[in-house]
């Protein structure tokens, strides 16, 4: 596997240059960009001319992930030749007629099967079900194969995330990307950091993932009250606080964080569900906590592709975190780097949920507030 | 700039510190680190504060949650215990204790090991209880319910349920209610239902069902038998007629309770136990022998019974001896219903009625044959009154001085669709036991006086022709009289030409009565015959009270007077002793010539017999009538 990365930014343009780069050897590259940058097709067109020959998978972001550096409104790319491993992928847009669940369901159908064995998913962050996509595609793919990916982000505005598989970035789009063959090593960990505090909350009217009361009370009430002047910077600010979900006794919770509120019939709209009768419960974050929650992820995914240095990693990590850890979000970076070493690529984005296997059950989830790691190697 | 960023700068270098411009982009993240950090560390301590205030709420909330819960516990009328998973007490409520009579202390100290003791002292069955409550210990999901018995008699109702938080068990509650007047009064309402209110003994559902226990264990053990004695008091309609119902009640009260005397678990002369003695209704008892080795065991037992409850009875200062009539029936296993058992013992006892009460019948197979015989008969007779299936015979009377026929004899005839003509013999018993004999008897008297009225009318020189009717014991009674004048007004018959037969055991039965009601009937201008004199009490005294105006010798006398002397001598006196009185003499059954000239040289007065002719039917009555008028 060769790796080379390349970023671009307002201020410096492409570093290193892409200009009279013509590498016909890259099968695939990678991109995570703002989505203003994504809109412009100008630079995706640079780089469909530097790698005539690459699919393009990529999304937008809420903070693009180059080795240990965190940038907002940038472009980064990395470009992959790969040695004997093959790719291939599918893109799917969810309409009026084809929910969440259904749309899952297609791309997991519309994709060979022949030697899978990893797929990477990248979603519209918006308007996505994310629990729903990821039962639709764990429903038709085969044992295992694994799952990893997230939610496109659109900086802390919830407006507009862009996805895209080859051809240009748009709207209410999830695109899949499959690894082929034996070579191909992978590895994934996912953890969060976060701490439950307060008392539980029954959930008591909800729907998908549309929250409406706990223990009867209006849901978007509690929240205002918790963020105080923060809540006029709803829903970014609702990150802030995440909700834990449990709905049995000693159950690892499942973290869930806020994508939309609407003032009009007073519900906020979560990245997973939030079903009736369970328990929610308000996280607080704790910088070493959260450092130490993507250290651990690192630590996770470095376990299971066999504790020796992967060649690429991708990075998927919660806007939320961003948020709190502001100018330590290149911390919990570095802290991956520490534990994958110097020779690890490091690449990612900041995103409105994660989709990572649960360590102790192997069952694909949609996680929020995580520090998600894909790790690959082809040695 | 933030506060303590400006003021650590001035404390470093001084008032009049100018940042450098080298510096300026440093100093300005540095800044945002410190107002970041106080922000987020106001997020975190308004979360807190909110937090905190939620947590009291919720703790007051519940609070009061739990007043509730305890002034609501201890308003219950059920003694409430909680233990946790350990065993140790949590809560309790004053009735608990109350109930239990466990000292207050003890409660307070929460020491479960000092407050089982007490309860288990309190136990009839304390290993049980100990070990349910191991068992519960053991599996704490389960819930149960029972029912605890105390030394004391009172009863409990024991509930016992998890206690969860959740869907996790941490403890359990166990309630108790005291059920102790309730259970009282379901006995009360099972006694009334099972057990006679009057004597106190299991009634008849009672003892079916001991009877049905003891089938299905003669069912199981081979071998074993038991036997039904099924009496009533002979008379018993009587003592009520002439003592009134207090005294009738009084009777088997005393009756009752000389049974429970006398017949205990185990009888030790007969080597029979007992399971039961109940009164099935009216006067009627009944005893259940178990395990009986042989019949006579069982006769010696109902000898004793018998003799036991013969010895005179004092009710309402009348001094009684009264009798029983008894059945008994030994279990056979082709019974299949308790009912069957006890309707042979009963079949069993109404033969020892027949048979002259005061005795008692051991049960064979011919008695329920005949007792269903008995009853298809009963079906049949009353449908023959519906349906005007009797007819009369005439056997002429003829006096024998001239040989000429005087009168007829009315009899009775069932013409029965299936079985042909059925003598009296076979239906009388039956009819006066149901009491179609009233009927019946008045259809005869009807009948016999429209026939002879209109004989009388046809013929008019042989009006003088009467016409004898059988009255039976059953129908003499003061309705006869009404009945009688009623058939006189509507046939128009002369009285003089109707001759009433009634039997001596008509007069036995009651003296005073049927004397009156004689006296009455004469009064009528009736004439009245003793009927088949000689073969019951003939007894002389009664002749004198009662002025009959003849006697009927029984045609057995008749029959047998020319070969058997002492027959001879017993008409001989009848007659003689007829004529003394006053009273004509008339003979039965006389079939030959022989018999009817040795009643001639007796002097008898009349003759009926096939000699002169057997009972013809209306229609050859009336040609005979015709004939001699000729």
């Amino acid at each position: 596997m060769k790796i080379e990365q390349k970023r671009w930014t307002q201020k410096k343009g492409w570093v290193p240059d892409l200009e009279g780069i013509v590498d016909e050897s890259v099968q695939l590259v990678l991109l995570f960009g703002a989505t203003q940058v994504l809109k412009d097709l100008k630079y995706i067109n640079d780089v469909k001319a530097a790698y005539p020959k690459a699919h393009l998978f990529g999304c937008s972001t809420a903070g693009e992930i180059f080795g240990t550096q965190v940038t907002d409104n940038s472009l980064v790319i990395t470009a992959v030749s790969l040695e004997s491993t093959r790719i291939g992928g599918a893109q799917v847009q969810i309409s009026s007629s084809l929910d969440s669940l259904q749309a899952g369901e297609g791309l997991a159908q519309s994709i060979a099967k022949d030697d899978l064995v990893h797929v990477i998913v990248l979603s519209d962050g918006v308007n996505v079900n994310g629990s729903e996509l990821v039962k639709g595609l764990t429903n038709y793919l085969p044992e295992g194969v694994s799952i990893t990916g997230g939610l496109a982000g659109d900086g802390e505005s919830f407006q507009e995330t862009l996805v895209f598989w080859d051809g240009i970035p748009v709207k209410n789009t999830i695109s899949v990307l499959g690894f082929y063959g034996k070579s191909l090593k992978v590895g994934y960990g996912s953890l969060g950091g976060w701490d439950p505090f307060g008392p539980e909350r029954l959930i008591t009217r909800s729907k998908g993932n549309i929250l409406y009361e706990l223990d009867g009370k209006s849901a978007l009430e509690l929240y205002k009250k918790y963020l105080g002047e923060h809540a006029k910077k709803l829903p970014a600010s609702g990150l802030l606080f995440p909700l834990s979900l449990r709905s049995k006794e000693g159950e690892t919770g499942l973290v869930r964080t806020i994508l939309s509120v609407s003032e009009k019939d007073q519900s906020m709209m979560f990245a997973g569900d939030v079903p009736e009768g369970v328990y929610a419960q308000l996280m607080k974050a704790n910088f070493d906590r959260l450092i130490d929650g993507a250290m651990g992820a690192a630590k996770e995914s470095y376990k299971t592709i066999g504790s020796f240095s992967p060649e690429l990693a991708i990075l998927i990590s919660c806007v939320g975190r961003k948020m709190i850890l502001k100018q330590r979000t290149e911390e919990e970076v570095e802290g991956v780097r520490e534990v994958l070493g110097e020779k690890t690529v490091l690449t990612g984005f900041y995103s409105y949920g994660e989709i990572c296997p649960f360590t102790q059950t192997n069952k694909c989830e949609l996680h929020n507030q995580t520090m998600t790691i894909t790790v690959l190697s082809e040695k | 700039m933030h506060n303590l960023l400006k003021r650590q700068l001035k404390k470093c270098f001084g008032e009049s510190f100018q940042i450098p411009k080298e510096w300026q982009k440093f100093v300005e993240v540095v800044n945002d680190a410190y107002i970041q950090s106080d922000i987020d560390r106001g997020m975190i301590e308004r979360s807190l504060d909110l937090s905190s205030k939620e947590l009291l709420d919720i703790n007051s909330e519940m609070r009061s949650l739990i007043s509730l819960l305890n002034a609501t516990i201890d308003s219950t009328a059920d003694g409430i215990l909680v233990v946790d998973k350990q065993g140790k007490i949590v809560n309790f409520n004053q009735k608990f204790a109350e109930m239990w009579h466990i000292p207050q202390q003890i409660m307070e100290s929460r020491d479960d090991n000092q407050a089982l003791s007490f309860v288990l002292e309190q136990l009839k069955d304390p290993e049980a209880f100990i070990k349910k409550v191991r068992e519960l210990y053991d599996s704490p999901e389960a819930e149960s319910f029972d029912e605890l018995y105390f030394k004391d008699g009172r009863v409990f109702e024991r509930y016992s349920q998890p206690q969860r938080i959740g869907k996790t068990v941490v403890g359990r509650v166990w309630s108790f209610r005291d059920i102790t007047e309730r259970r009282k009064m379901e006995e009360k309402v099972k006694q009334c239902v099972s057990y006679d209110i009057l004597t106190g003994l299991p009634n008849r559902v009672l003892f079916l069902d001991y009877l049905k226990a003891t089938m299905a264990r003669a069912d199981r053990q081979k071998g074993y038998k038991f036997a039904v004695i099924v009496f009533n008091i002979d008379r018993f309609k009587k003592i009520i007629d002439s003592l009134g119902h207090f005294a009738g009640d009084q009777l088997l009260i005393k009756v009752a309770t000389r049974l429970k005397k006398h017949l205990r678990a185990y009888d030790t002369v007969a080597r029979i136990e007992y399971e039961a003695i109940a009164r099935l209704g009216g006067d009627e008892f009944a005893v259940l022998l178990s395990d009986i080795k042989n019949i006579r065991n069982v006769i010696s037992i109902t000898e004793r019974l018998h003799n036991t409850i013969k010895l005179p009875i004092e009710i309402s200062d009348h001094i009684l001896n009264i009798t029983v009539s008894m059945g008994i029936k030994v279990s056979n296993p082709t019974y299949e219903k308790p009912e069957d058992i006890l309707r042979d013992a009963d079949t069993a006892m109404y033969k020892a009625k027949t048979l002259g009460k005061n005795r008692y019948v051991i049960f064979d197979e011919n008695m329920h044959t005949q007792a269903v015989s008995y009853l298809q008969l009963e079906n049949s007779l009353q449908q023959a009154i519906e349906k005007n299936q009797f007819l009369l015979n005439y056997q002429p009377i003829v006096l024998l001085e001239t040989n000429e026929f005087v009168g007829f004899e009315a009899l009775l005839r069932w013409k029965s669709p299936e079985k042909g003509l059925i003598s009296p013999n076979e239906f009388i018993p039956l009819a006066e036991e149901t009491g179609l004999i009233i009927p019946i008897g008045r259809w005869v008297l009807l009948e016999a006086c429209r026939q002879m009225r209109s004989w009388h009318r046809l013929f008019s020189a042989y009006s003088h022709l009467t016409i004898n009717v059988n009255v039976s014991i059953k129908q003499y009674t003061f309705d006869l009289v009404k009945a009688i004048k009623q058939i006189l007004d509507e046939t128009g018959i002369n009285p003089a030409s109707l001759k009433l037969e009634i039997t001596e055991s008509v007069i036995i039965n009651n003296p005073e009565n049927a004397a009156k009601v004689f006296l009455r009937l004469k009064d009528l201008n009736i004439k009245m015959q003793l009927d088949d004199f000689g073969t019951g009490y003939s007894s002389l005294r009664y002749l004198h009270q009662f002025p009959f105006d003849a006697l009927k010798i029984d045609k057995s006398f008749v029959q047998s007077m020319c070969d058997n002397s002492s027959a001879m001598e017993i008409v001989k006196t009848i007659v003689t002793m007829a004529h003394n009185m006053k009273m004509d003499v008339v003979a039965e059954g006389v079939e030959t010539v022989q018999q009817l000239e040795e009643l001639r040289k007796l002097k008898c007065d009349y003759y009926q017999g096939y000699l002169f002719s057997r009972p013809l039917n209306w229609q050859d009555a009336e040609a005979l009538i015709s004939r001699i008028i000729k």
